[in-house]
């Protein structure tokens, strides 16, 4: 039966080792149902101990996890039924094949044996199941353990960095499985990752861990609200360095390599300094935010150390 | 209880394509084997030996095999096979996998303890067999032997044991043996140093029973080879297969505890 309580609730969660510095520090994630939730964070940031705690395997020092309304640690049977996961390397057993991996978790799971052939042309290895694991590549082992933890069509899907090591053919069938996933099936996605590029392209949802402390946690459109918001943009004109002569003395401009940088304070601003280029007879090519979604990440991380 | 048994179906299914089951073969083949060929290259020799302490050539047959089984080999391949087995989870990093299953780790820990147990059990069954096979295809080879004329049988300093009790004296004797190294599998991650110390133990055990230490009874390593020249007390269990039980009892709940509370994928 088909929850309607959000699939992940944290409060306060704190994790440290022991005798440790903190990892994890106020933790307060909301996932709701349905979404494309994209956890993303540089390396080291504390994502794949999220993970691990919000699967029960780690134990938290503070806070609580929620799985659709019910907290951890609780009974498995009644926690897990619903949910799949990968987290890290998929789990696979080399010298059995990949039926075999998926007939273990099937048995596990109580499932009956025809959804091993659906979640096999799902990730599209029907061909290679009667292989030995070992025998597979990086991509076939991938979409093995995401097959894994696709199996009894679960409604939260818990995915730790899915693309790691995938050339960009692999990349690009692991998002449009995602997609396909969230989209034909409604389920609720939590996929971490360090790539904000790919995040970016499937996430409903996102949050940004750094430090293991939690600096923002919105939709795509509240982040690019604060990219809009912080107003620096490029210009590319048929004459930059004359451009900039023009503009200096009333805008803070800068001349870069091919372009200029601008930081102004209104929208307003943008629209006069484009009509004084054009006025003085110079053509632009090109004005767009200069701080990408690569460079708002890296400054909000950045900004975050700094605090 | 369905939950249980499906776990331990797993467990069955994580041995294919692995040397488990060969290796719990040719391990309980060796020793009957090395034997009935030693006898049979000398099968006068020792026709003459067997049949000048005893009518029932069983007897003496069981014990040169079983000082051979209990001396250091059999406590090695239960140390070797448990290893192998505990380390396929490790392999193929599937403890994190394991714990996000609709299982509860109490079906776990007891069908993976159920699973070392059985493999036990299969050693014991095929020695046996072995032991039997080898003893009658002795006697087609050789029939002065007579071993289709009487029972297996087991004897030591006059005293005659069936078969039958010897053998479940045996299975106890490896009980805390087999309880530490199922707690150690999952404590220590590495195989080899799990392995170490299993040698370790083993050889400790070795020198103190060259040396005669009466201690040896209650050390855990020291069980098996206190059943070489087997001589039967006046009570069915020993002090060494008590001290055994109260070992592996022991494991086994430090075991479950650690498991259920402590151990993190």
């Amino acid at each position: 039966m088909l929850s309607k309580l959000n699939p992940i609730v944290t409060k306060n969660l704190e994790f440290k080792y022991k005798k440790g510095a903190i990892l994890l520090k106020d933790i307060n994630l909301s996932v709701s149902k349905g979404s494309i939730y994209g956890f993303l964070g540089p390396n080291g940031a504390g994502k794949t101990t999220t993970m691990r705690l919000l699967l029960g395997l780690l134990k938290s020092n503070a806070g609580s996890v929620e799985l659709f309304g019910k907290p951890l640690p609780g009974k498995p049977s009644a926690i897990f039924a619903n949910i799949g996961a990968l987290v890290e390397q998929p789990s696979l057993y080399e010298h059995l094949t990949g039926y075999d991996n998926l007939d273990i978790t099937r048995r596990l799971k109580g499932l009956d044996r025809k959804s091993i052939d659906n979640v096999l042309e799902t990730v599209n290895l029907t061909a290679v199941a009667q292989k030995k694991v070992k025998a597979y590549s990086l991509g076939m082992k991938q979409r093995l353990g995401i097959a894994l933890a696709l199996l009894g069509e679960p409604e939260l899907l818990i995915l730790d960095e899915p693309v790691n090591g995938l050339d960009p053919a692999g990349m690009v069938e692991i998002r449009n499985l995602i997609l396909k996933l969230n989209q034909e099936r409604s389920m609720t996605i939590f996929i971490s990752s360090h790539l904000l590029s790919e995040i970016q392209r499937i996430a409903t949802e996102i949050s940004i861990l750094n430090m293991g402390q939690v600096i923002f946690q919105g939709t795509i459109a509240d982040l690019e609200s604060i990219q809009h918001s912080r107003l620096h943009i490029s210009i590319d004109t048929e004459d930059n360095a004359r451009a900039f002569e023009l503009l200096k003395t009333h805008y803070q401009v800068t001349l870069e390599d091919k372009h200029l940088s601008a930081s102004v304070t209104s929208k307003t601003d943008i629209g006069d300094i484009i009509s004084t280029l054009v006025n003085n007879g110079i053509r632009v090519y090109e004005a767009f935010p200069a701080e990408s979604f690569e460079t708002l990440f890296l400054n909000l991380t950045k900004d975050h150390l700094l605090q | 209880m369905k939950k249980l048994t499906t776990v331990y179906t797993i467990e069955l299914i994580k041995l294919k394509n692995t040397s488990t089951f060969g290796l719990i073969s040719l391990g309980a083949l060796f020793i009957p084997l090395f034997l009935d060929i030693t006898v049979s290259s000398r099968w006068k020799m020792y026709s003459k030996a067997f049949t000048d302490v005893n009518e029932n050539n069983w007897l003496d047959y069981s014990r040169k095999l079983f000082n051979g089984v209990h001396f250091i080999f059999l406590p090695l391949l239960l140390i070797i096979i448990i290893a192998l087995v505990s380390n396929i989870e490790y392999k193929s990093n599937g403890w994190k996998h394991l714990f996000v299953m609709p299982v509860s780790r109490n079906k776990i820990f007891i069908s993976k303890f159920l699973m070392i147990e059985s493999l036990a059990l299969q050693i014991y069954c095929l020695i046996t067999l072995f032991y039997l096979v080898g003893g009658h295809i002795l006697d087609l080879l050789h029939p002065v032997f007579n071993f289709s004329k009487y029972p297996p049988g087991y004897q030591y300093g006059g005293i005659h044991t069936d078969i039958i009790p010897y053998l479940i004296k045996s299975f106890l004797s490896v009980q805390a043996l087999i309880a530490i190294h199922f707690w150690l599998s999952f404590r220590i991650k590495n195989t080899f140093t799990v392995l170490a110390i299993g040698l370790g133990g083993v050889v400790m055990a070795v020198g103190m029973f060259i040396g005669h230490w009466e201690s040896l009874a209650y050390f855990p390593y020291g069980s098996p080879l206190l059943l070489c020249n087997y001589r039967s007390g006046a009570h069915f269990l020993d002090d060494f297969l008590v001290s055994s039980i109260v070992y592996a009892l022991f494991g086994i709940i430090a075991a479950y505890i650690d498991f259920i509370r402590f151990f993190n994928a």
